[in-house]
């Protein structure tokens, strides 16, 4: 279960990257909603990534 | 011996947590989807992307709030700490107008959903049917929680999960084989609405982001809530945002699966205004689930259930949520005491749910009127700019949110400010360091930039929508009447707050939370901050 979530936390990254790549070449207004939601992705996968493995800020 | 107020049982797992605020908020996309593509047109995705922003923000300001002061009151208690009664009623009264349009709106969305399959409840074909359905929703939830029946955090949770489950499948379904990055920018350019449209469509946007009064009343029955839940709100704001962000964009760029019908005048229309129109925008969610190739031939038949599920489960936290803010507010003495008056049989409180139940029913009557009256369909075009239906409800719930969520910033800034003895454990990131008052605080900055957006959206709320800027004000207006003729009789200050002791309330809020090592915690800050000050004196 917890190589699952790994798995799934990861690729949500991985997608938000490409989200922001694939969007980057269009004008400002399509490639910025991109970017915040590529953004998100990442953000999530990593919040999810540090709750599975319980890493905190000390 | 001393008599000890009931407590809530704190039984929430974080999942639980997660999928109580998904239940209520997680709902809100399957209504908000439709109204701001009706309104931002080709700009819809910039529209959440605005209001996303300031969703995030206010997000995080719950959670630091609702970690720190794990209550069930929410806004309104914050502000009450943070800005005295008066204030505190204000954020209150406009939650209150929320949770009784939640109540409203969701109901009428739910039949909008299950109309998908059930075409005898469809609102433009059968608006007398659709009303009366709504009403019978409406009337069944508040007796079910007169009587006392909720629906398990386990019934959450398992709908949440679905929700999640169904959701990604769909969006990733739809931007693997259906989306061009190409299309979206070819609308966006052809489709750009007016300035005024766009700041509609911002306004009607924050609706996909309100419910986030669910993260203090899961605080209140979570186990330790200061570790638990900064991490589940967060969460849960990220795949809200994730999921507003990608609907708009999927809704803008996406090639359909199948020939979208033409419109009323026999025109071939875009995905966004089949959408966005009146007849579809309350089941949006369903109608885009459809156009996404391979599973938009299952989702067809089971995302109108879907989500009419949630919607009605959004609808119940209305009903549940309203009486319970009034039973706060009436115990904090900021409404008359009769909204404590509980069943005595079973022990809810009746006259908070009889009242508000009432006041959404009202609400429902005036969003029918006119597709249930030509000649009130002809009022409504005159004065109103047509708006009806969701539409209607949709004006008045940006208005309660946008003020609420207001005050909820103006409060943050407040707490950090006059009570920075109380341990945080999530702190907003982006603080300035400063001295206020002999104390060494931490000014949020993001809490400043939230509320700019906020001020911005009740700013266009007020612009754009004829109705909510007439009943949102006038709602305020008539609660403020009420709160200084209850305060004035009781004898109870009026402008002013009452004296509460705040300390020690704040170490009952962390006994009960099971926070002791923060409750220790904030009895060392105010001992060490004691003895400053005698020190000080005796210097």
């Amino acid at each position: 279960m917890r190589a699952l979530r790994t798995v799934l936390s990861a690729a949500m990254i991985v997608v938000g990257g490409v989200i922001i790549v694939r969007m980057l070449p269009y004008p400002i207004s399509a490639s910025f909603t991109g970017i915040v939601l590529g953004g998100a992705m990442i953000a999530l996968g990593v919040v999810r990534l540090r709750a599975i493995y319980g890493i905190r800020r000390t | 011996m001393s008599e000890r107020k009931p407590e809530l049982r704190r039984s929430v797992t974080p999942w639980g947590s997660f999928s109580w605020g998904y239940s209520d908020v997680g709902a809100d996309i399957f209504v908000g989807l439709g109204l701001v593509l009706g309104a931002a047109a080709g700009a819809s995705n910039v529209a959440f992307l605005f209001a996303g922003i300031v969703y995030v923000c206010i997000g995080l300001a719950y959670t630091e709030l609702a970690a720190t002061y794990p209550v069930a009151g929410g806004g309104q208690y914050f502000v009450t700490r943070g800005l005295g009664d008066f204030f505190g009623f204000i954020a209150g009264w406009a939650v209150l107008l929320d949770f009784t349009i939640d109540i409203a709106l969701f109901s009428w969305s739910c039949v909008d959903y299950l109309s998908e399959l059930l075409p005898m409840v469809s609102s433009s074909a059968h608006a007398w049917a659709h009303f009366i359905v709504v009403v019978g929703l409406i009337v069944g939830l508040c007796i079910l929680n007169i009587i006392g029946v909720r629906e398990s955090t386990a019934f959450n949770g398992f709908v949440s999960a679905l929700d999640v489950v169904s959701e990604t499948a769909i969006l990733s379904l739809g931007f693997l084989f259906a989306f061009s990055p190409v299309l979206l920018v070819h609308t966006m350019q052809t489709s750009w609405p007016s300035p005024f449209d766009l700041m509609k469509g911002i306004s009607l946007a924050i609706v996909s982001f309100v419910g986030l009064e669910s993260i203090s009343q899961a605080a209140e029955e979570t186990q330790r809530p200061a570790s638990i839940i900064p991490r589940t709100s967060t969460a849960l704001i990220l795949t809200i945002l994730i999921f507003a962000l990608s609907y708009a964009n999927l809704a803008l760029g996406m090639h359909t699966w199948h020939p979208i019908p033409l419109d009323a005048h026999g025109h071939a229309q875009m995905l966004w205004q089949y959408l966005g129109n009146n007849d579809n925008n309350g089941k949006a969610v369903a109608l885009i689930a459809e156009q996404v190739p391979y599973w938009g031939a299952i989702a067809a038949f089971y995302v109108p259930v879907l989500g009419a599920v949630l919607l009605l489960i959004s609808s119940n936290s209305g009903v549940f949520g309203s009486s319970r803010i009034a039973y706060a507010m009436a115990s904090g003495r900021l409404l008359p005491s009769l909204f404590q008056r509980i069943h005595p049989r079973f022990r809810t409180p009746m006259v908070s749910l009889l009242v508000f139940t009432a006041v959404a029913l009202i609400e429902v009557i005036f969003a029918a009127l006119p597709s249930l009256s030509p000649a009130m369909a002809a009022v409504y075009a005159k004065r109103f700019n047509g708006e009806s239906g969701i539409g209607f409800l949709g004006d008045l719930y940006a208005f309660g949110a946008a003020t609420s969520y207001s005050f909820v910033f103006v409060a943050l800034v407040a707490l950090r400010l006059t009570d920075p003895l109380s341990p945080r454990k999530f702190k907003i990131p982006i603080n300035i360091p400063m001295t206020f008052r002999g104390e060494r605080v931490a000014f949020p900055v993001v809490a400043l930039i939230g509320f700019i957006g906020m001020s911005a959206i009740l700013t266009f709320t007020l612009i754009t929508h004829p109705i909510g800027r007439i009943a949102g004000p006038a709602w305020i207006a008539f609660g403020v009447i009420l709160y200084f003729i209850y305060r004035g009789r009781k004898g109870l200050p009026i402008l002013r707050s009452r004296k509460r002791d705040w300390r020690g309330e704040q170490i009952e809020i962390l006994r009960r939370a099971g926070e002791l090592e923060l409750m220790d915690e904030y009895i060392a800050n105010v001992r060490a901050r004691d003895e400053r000050a005698a020190n000080g004196d005796a210097d």
